[in-house]
């Protein structure tokens, strides 16, 4: 029992000084079990030192970028992919909105941004940040899509979409590059981008939409499908694996107010008025109209929850060894005599 | 741009002084950094903590007061603006000096007896450092009060102020860290309360492997670094304590586990003693006896060839006893020497006695004791400086609020036996005094060692004879006559009942002098209506005081009732030259002493002026320039003669010599005292290196040597001169007719014993009408190394770090407690005592007992700028001051029973 | 060559002493705080640890920051240290949240820790490139570059080693070469087997802590 100590009883110590560096090798930490060997081999836990702390440097402006952005691409993409890139009323009006909505999208977050006017400095590292892609991507969109406005030509068109693509992943990758928020930092982050641009534009376009023509009755058929798709990749992200935090952030889309807002007024919502379209064709227009309102807002409440509050940096881990190991020493029985070794003095 | 680094001290905190640079760039401070010059010296490689950083913000401080100011509203009252208007200096001196020379005119002490000029400054001891030449007025000015109570009395250490003194020569006592292998710490919080040096001493010996147990109610920042946290129930320490002592006597074979060499040469414990409780004397000489187991019969403690003292045993002896007053016994029968006694005393005081009172398991008490003696390496030695000291490397250490107020005197007792039963008292490795404030020199305190009656230390405690008694309370905390154990030096005023005065303005006692309200109040780096118990009650007081004279910062709670303010020059504005090495709280511990320098590092920014030219102008407004010169000349103020052997550097009292010139002579005075006359630097050499060192030897941190020098022994562990003295105070209060101090002598113990302690708080409640158990939790404070002292309330950038320090701005408690309150995270609650309310967030911890509340140190601002917008709740707010709460030392703690709910 | 830190969790005693000097040294205005010390509670009364932890820039080998920013602005040196360009920074904010270790701040707007405007000496140290860009601690890159001109020794020598090392008072920040196997930094990973923070990351931080 006291042997295990290096007991100095009686013990003379040469010369001293206060000062000597502590270098390496540890005599005995503050922590040291009886067993030094027992306690590197116990199993120790990562320690949440520092919790989840919500980011504050993307805010509404962000989510906006990303919301208006999504549904800009989305709406051309899911246009030129219903009219077979030919340029019917429909893709007009994608052709329209679209640019001026991931445009709107660009100018909110340039806003949010520290130094705006240095705007054109984000084109610059495209071979590294998607940030950069995304921008170039948006932007070869935009200038396409104008082109096209201007000038009409399929060639513009086939250009285009593919870069809207681009644009709308991109997105998904530059959040899935933040390493620093753990619900973020995932592989289906683009998925879901490219899920959520898209039945964000059969949004747009069914709330845009002219009456009666051909492409409203594929238009019906194609929202509802990506409503159905994206309803499984949203749901699919909130179950999706991870660490503890993660779970726990992810999970906030399974709270009440998440699931009223785009699950059931999103997703659900929207499916029962373009069913109900489909069956009452008087009804046809209103409820497009509607359902797109329902998926646009579902869709938005969806990008402001994940940017605004499951945008939150992951906790600072460590493994802490475990609690203060007992003082070295078990109490001896009472009565039993210390060991005393060493000479007395005089 | 021009770069300068202009070396100064700081001395903010009671840790310091320390050394640093501050950076200033073309006439603008910008910044300050550790003085790598004195790496090699100072103990923690020149560095500054926290606040010296904030000095820069100190200075250019828009929110400060930055010219004389007098009121214009003659009401007084926290609701009544004091109406301040811009006053020269000029007229701000004629003010104050109209003041005084009314005084000077009427007499200096009024109808009570007590002088009309008080002077109270505040920040623990560090005044001095900053006060330049002042003292020197007060000295030539004649009696003053310096006795009105701040925080500097009323929350400083106290009981081990005057015991360790007593003891050891210990104003504070500190554990030889560098040499320490093992630490029980009862609430001394080290790590955030001992400075640069203490916190660096601690972090280096936690590397090496010193293990530090922390025994304290909440989870404290050196808490944080201990091996292991044992969260005490507030003021039961002494249980534990005792308990442990319990342990050592009775549950191992002390004959084996204790220094025996040391008890039987160093301490009281062989000496016998009488049945009236007193020593048994030699009839002839009076010197007490032991008795010598060689010779079989009674000898004198000194006799040359006594060589086997019994500790334990009953022994057939004759004698006589002297008791109080001369009074005288003789007696002849079995008697025990001291060590037997304490052994029947410590009996009741098993662990799980002590478990039940403390919340400690026994078996925790039973380890910390058996850990305790196998650290103490009985018999072992070290070599200091090719001397070959006694080496016991543990050491037991005591924080404020234990040895504040009632039971401070019991762990006091303590402690210091615990470690004279191992021999760690005063050598290498143990517990140790810093320096001495009541006993003189105070810059040696090896050299205050001196003999005294029955083997011990002479004491220069205040007479309790009725010939030499100070019947007549000579200040306002009567310190001479309440507290023998104050002394008389110039710290003493600060070290009595400093919160008598405010308790007593409007609650006199029977038989006392009616109170009296200074005519002057000269208030200096304090601010008592926050740093006080009970504030409101202070504010009351100071709504009546006539003419209250603040040397002033910022605007503060305290002089919202002044009704002159004088914004001196702060600490990066003036010259001072000041002590600084050797051996200091509150873990100073250097191998070179000397003096360093303050001085103004750039222009002014406001209508400023250095202290030392106020002093001068005031002493020669009241016509007393002669006596302030020669007070200089003395010393007064600036820390060292000016005359010594082989040098003159004696200011004329004719001129009124400017600020550098006074100091310029006081460098040259130090150097050469320092140095035996061989050496001499100026003022210009100080500003520009800052410091001047001679070498320290080690070997000075320990009393051991002084002692066995002369021959002397610790007064340990029997209390005989204290019984004597608290039955001799008692025969002369009593013949007063004053019987209101009669729970206070009950502590004049020789061998102190547990009393209900946590009761004493309790019981408060039913003074006031409520029941205590209304009350069931402890509110406790904690030191905040970024807000101690400095003024540093009002500076932003502290309270911009120091959130980052749990506490920091609310109230903490125990995360079940709250719960079971229904208070979450941040949840406005409020704090109720039996005599006051105050509010503040809830910050929820683990790290605090159940029954416990903390509120770091002391807040509660409502007219400090930036402090005032904390919410932060202050113990002092809901604390009483009441003479039940008072120990015999004249000290309080920082506990109070509240309540606690969602505001 | 590549600099590094070894923070020594047993010394710290979360004084905040390096919090403030890094502001000093750098200007920082309020609430923006390149470094400072967490204090951190871990367990369940009565069995309760605290511990202070010093966070800040980990200059990690592989830092994520850098990689995303759109601009260039966000490098890092041969030796190591990873810094802003301020002048290339447009303020996007995008490596803050690449960075798992919360190193990065975006000064938005300068708050002066007094409402009257700066005091003589906020107004001498604030750096207007530093508006409205990102942030963070550079391990002191100007005092040790100026230092190695100097012939001085980072780590060893008090003005070429970062201010938050020079100032702790209980000496736990320790600055070194990584790369020199006789540093004083590398023998206390070695010696003393040093830990990084969040090694899941990949970052690979030139941080390192000793907890033993």
């Amino acid at each position: 029992m006291d042997t295990e100590l290096p007991l100095r009883r009686g013990e003379n110590r040469a010369a001293q000084g206060p000062r000597e560096e502590a270098t390496g090798g540890v005599r005995g930490c503050t922590l040291r079990m009886a067993d030094d060997r027992e306690r590197r081999d116990a199993t120790v836990i990562d320690t949440e030192l520092l919790p989840p702390l919500k980011q504050r440097l993307w805010g509404r402006l962000a989510v906006v970028n990303f919301f208006l952005g999504g549904a800009g691409a989305g709406a051309y993409l899911v246009a030129v992919s219903l009219t077979g890139f030919s340029a019917t009323p429909l893709a007009r009006v994608a052709l329209t909105l679209g640019p001026l909505l991931v445009l709107a999208g660009f100018l909110a977050v340039a806003v949010e941004a520290g130094r705006p006017l240095r705007g054109a400095k984000v084109l610059r590292m495209a071979e590294t940040s998607w940030m950069s892609r995304e921008s170039w991507a948006g932007g070869a969109f935009i200038a396409l899509a104008a082109l096209d406005f201007v000038a009409p030509w399929v060639g513009w068109r086939l250009a285009a979409a593919p870069v809207a693509l681009l644009f709308v992943l991109a997105q998904g990758w530059v959040l899935s590059n933040c390493r620093g928020v753990l619900a973020w930092n995932v592989p289906i982050l683009p998925p879901l981008f490219l899920a959520s641009a898209l039945v964000s534009g059969a949004g747009v376009l069914s709330l845009a939409a002219p009456l009666g023509s051909g492409d409203a009755d594929r238009l019906q058929l194609a929202t509802a499908a990506l409503v159905l798709l994206s309803g499984f990749v949203w749901v699919a992200y909130s179950v999706w694996p991870g660490n503890r935090t993660f779970r726990q952030v992810a999970g906030g889309l399974r709270e009440d107010s998440a699931v009223l807002g785009i699950f059931i007024v999103g997703h659900l919502l929207p499916l029962v008025l373009l069913v109900l379209g489909r069956r009452s064709p008087a009804l046809a227009a209103a409820a497009a109209a509607l359902a797109g309102a329902g998926i646009l807002i579902g869709q938005l409440q969806a990008k402001a929850r994940l940017i605004l509050k499951m945008g939150v940096l992951r906790p600072i881990t460590m493994n802490v060894p475990p609690h203060s190991s007992p003082l070295t020493l078990p109490s001896p029985p009472s009565g039993e005599r210390i060991k005393v070794r060493g000479e007395r003095v005089g | 741009m021009t770069t300068e680094r202009i070396p100064v001290y700081c001395y903010q905190c009671v840790a310091g002084p320390d050394l640093l640079k501050v950076i200033v760039r073309d006439g603008v401070a910008i910044g300050v950094e550790p003085n790598a010059d004195f790496a090699e010296i100072h103990p923690a490689c020149g560095k500054v903590c926290v606040r010296a950083y904030a000095l820069i913000q100190k200075l250019y401080n828009p929110n400060r007061i930055k010219t004389p100011m007098r009121r214009t509203n003659p009401k007084k009252a926290r609701t009544e603006d004091p109406g301040w208007v811009e006053i020269s200096w000029d007229e701000a001196l004629d003010l104050l000096t109209e003041r005084l020379k009314g005084i000077r005119a009427k007499g200096l002490l009024d109808e009570s007896g007590y002088p009309r000029l008080a002077a109270t400054f505040g920040s623990g001891g560090i005044a001095p450092a900053y006060l330049g030449t002042f003292a020197a007025f007060l000295a030539a000015w004649g009696p003053v009060d310096q006795g009105i109570g701040s925080g500097q009395g009323v929350k400083c250490y106290h009981s081990e102020h005057l015991y360790g003194e007593f003891w050891h020569r210990a104003f504070t006592v500190a554990a030889d860290v560098p040499r320490c292998d093992y630490v029980l710490s009862f609430g001394y919080n080290g790590d955030a309360s001992g400075g640069v040096t203490g916190v660096f001493r601690h972090a280096e010996a936690r590397v090496r492997g010193l293990t530090w147990v922390q025994i304290e109610p909440h989870l404290s920042i050196t808490g944080a670094g201990a091996a292991q946290w044992v969260p005490i129930r507030p003021k039961t320490d002494a249980a534990v304590l005792l308990a442990l002592l319990h342990v050592i006597l009775h549950e191992t074979d002390w004959r084996r586990t204790c220094d025996i060499p040391f008890l039987e040469s160093m301490t009281n414990s062989s000496y016998l003693v009488g049945p009236h409780g007193y020593y048994l004397r030699d009839p002839e000489s009076g010197k007490p006896l032991v008795w010598d187991l060689d010779r079989d019969r009674p000898v004198p403690f000194d006799d040359p060839r006594l060589a086997t003292p019994a500790l334990e045993g009953r022994f057939l002896a004759a004698g006589v006893e002297i008791g109080a007053d001369g009074e005288r016994w003789s007696v002849a029968e079995a008697v025990r020497p001291a060590f037997s006694l304490l052994l029947h005393h410590l009996l009741p005081y098993t662990p799980e006695w002590a478990a039940g009172v403390a919340d400690v398991p026994a078996a925790t008490i039973r380890r910390m004791a058996h850990e305790y003696l196998e650290h103490a390496n009985v018999g072992g030695t070290i070599d200091v400086e090719g001397t070959t000291l006694p080496h016991r490397p543990v050491a037991v250490l005591l924080g404020k609020t234990v040895t504040n107020g009632w039971g401070g005197y019991e762990c006091c007792w303590a402690r210091t036996v615990m470690a004279a039963l191992v021999g760690a008292l005063e050598v290498p490795g143990g517990i140790l005094g810093t320096t001495v404030r009541l006993n003189r020199p105070a810059v040696n305190r090896l050299d205050s060692v001196k003999p005294g009656p029955d083997g011990f230390m002479a004491q220069p405690l205040n007479p309790t004879s009725r010939e030499k008694w100070q019947g007549q309370p000579h200040i306002r905390n009567a310190y001479r006559t309440l507290v023998p154990l104050a002394a008389d030096s110039p710290w003493s005023a600060a070290l009595g009942p400093a919160h008598l005065p405010w308790l007593f303005m409007d609650s006199p006692p029977e038989h006392w002098p009616a109170p009296t309200l200074p005519e002057v109040w000269i208030i200096y780096r304090t601010n008592p209506a926050i740093s006080n118990w009970e504030t409101g009650r202070i504010e009351a007081d100071l709504e009546r005081f006539p003419f209250i004279a603040a040397f002033a910062y910022t605007q503060d709670e305290t002089n919202w009732y002044a009704d002159l303010l004088l914004p001196e020059a702060t600490d990066l504005e003036s010259l001072q030259l000041y002590r600084i090495g050797g051996t200091k709280y509150i873990e100073q511990y250097w191998d070179h002493m000397g003096f360093a320098l303050r001085q103004p590092v750039t222009a002014p920014p406001y209508d400023t002026r250095d202290i030392t030219d106020i002093a001068t102008e005031l002493a020669r407004r009241c016509g007393l320039s002669k006596e302030y010169i020669e007070a200089v000349n003395r010393g007064a103020g600036v820390g060292v003669a000016l005359r010594g052997e082989g040098y003159d550097y004696a200011l004329d009292p004719a001129a009124g010599p400017s600020a550098p010139e006074i100091w310029d002579r006081v460098c040259r005075a130090a150097t050469r005292s320092l140095t035996g006359g061989k050496e001499e630097r100026d003022l210009a050499w100080f500003k520009s290196h800052g410091a001047y060192f001679v070498p320290f030897s080690e070997k000075r941190y320990y009393l051991h040597t002084a002692m066995k020098a002369q021959g002397l022994r610790y007064e340990l562990p029997y209390q005989e001169r204290i019984k004597r003295m608290g039955a001799e105070l008692a025969n002369r209060l009593h013949e007063r007719g004053i019987t209101w101090w009669d729970v206070q002598l009950q502590e004049y113990q020789p061998l102190p014993a547990w009393k209900d302690f946590p009761d004493i708080w309790a019981k408060i409640a039913v003074k006031h009408g409520r029941r205590p158990e209304e009350f069931p939790l402890w509110l406790l404070t904690s030191r905040s190394m970024q807000y101690s002292w400095g003024a540093n309330v009002s500076l932003p950038i502290l309270a911009d770090v120091a959130r980052h320090v749990t506490g920091h701005f609310g109230l903490m408690l125990n995360r079940g407690t709250a719960k079971r309150l229904g208070i979450q995270d941040g949840d406005l609650v409020e704090i109720e005592s039996a005599t006051g309310r105050t509010r503040g967030h809830a910050i929820l911890r683990e790290g605090v007992r159940p029954d416990v509340a903390v509120a770091l140190q002391q807040f509660g601002h409502w007219a400090t700028p930036v402090a005032r917008d904390f919410d932060m709740p202050s113990l002092n707010q809901v604390a009483a001051m009441d003479l039940d709460l008072t120990d015999a030392t004249g000290s309080g703690a920082d506990v109070v029973k509240v309540a606690v709910r969602r505001a | 060559m590549r600099w590094g830190m070894v923070i020594d969790l047993k010394k710290c005693v979360g004084c905040q002493t390096c919090t403030i000097a890094c502001k000093q040294e750098h200007g920082l205005p309020a609430e923006i705080f390149w470094r400072f010390v967490a204090d951190c509670e871990v367990g369940e009364y009565p069995n309760v640890r605290r511990l202070f932890l010093p966070m800040q820039c980990m200059h990690c080998a592989n830092p994520p920051c850098v990689p995303v920013c759109p601009t260039g602005a966000s490098r890092q040196r041969s030796d190591g240290i990873v810094f802003v360009d301020y002048g290339q920074c447009v303020g996007c904010g995008y490596c803050a949240l690449a960075c798992p270790y919360r190193a990065r701040h975006l000064i938005h707007e300068v708050q002066w820790y007094f409402p009257g405007g700066p005091t003589p000496s906020e107004a001498a140290t604030s750096q207007p490139e530093r508006h409205g860009v990102m942030t963070k601690c550079t391990f002191c890159l100007n005092r040790v570059d100026a230092g190695l001109a100097d012939g001085l020794k980072p780590g060893e020598d008090a003005a070429a080693t970062p201010m938050c090392s020079v100032a702790c008072i209980a000496n736990a920040i320790h600055f070194g070469d990584l790369d020199d196997p006789e540093s004083p930094v590398a023998r206390l990973i070695k010696d003393r087997g040093a830990v990084q923070l969040l090694p899941e990351c990949g970052t690979d931080p030139s941080v390192y802590y000793l907890t033993e």
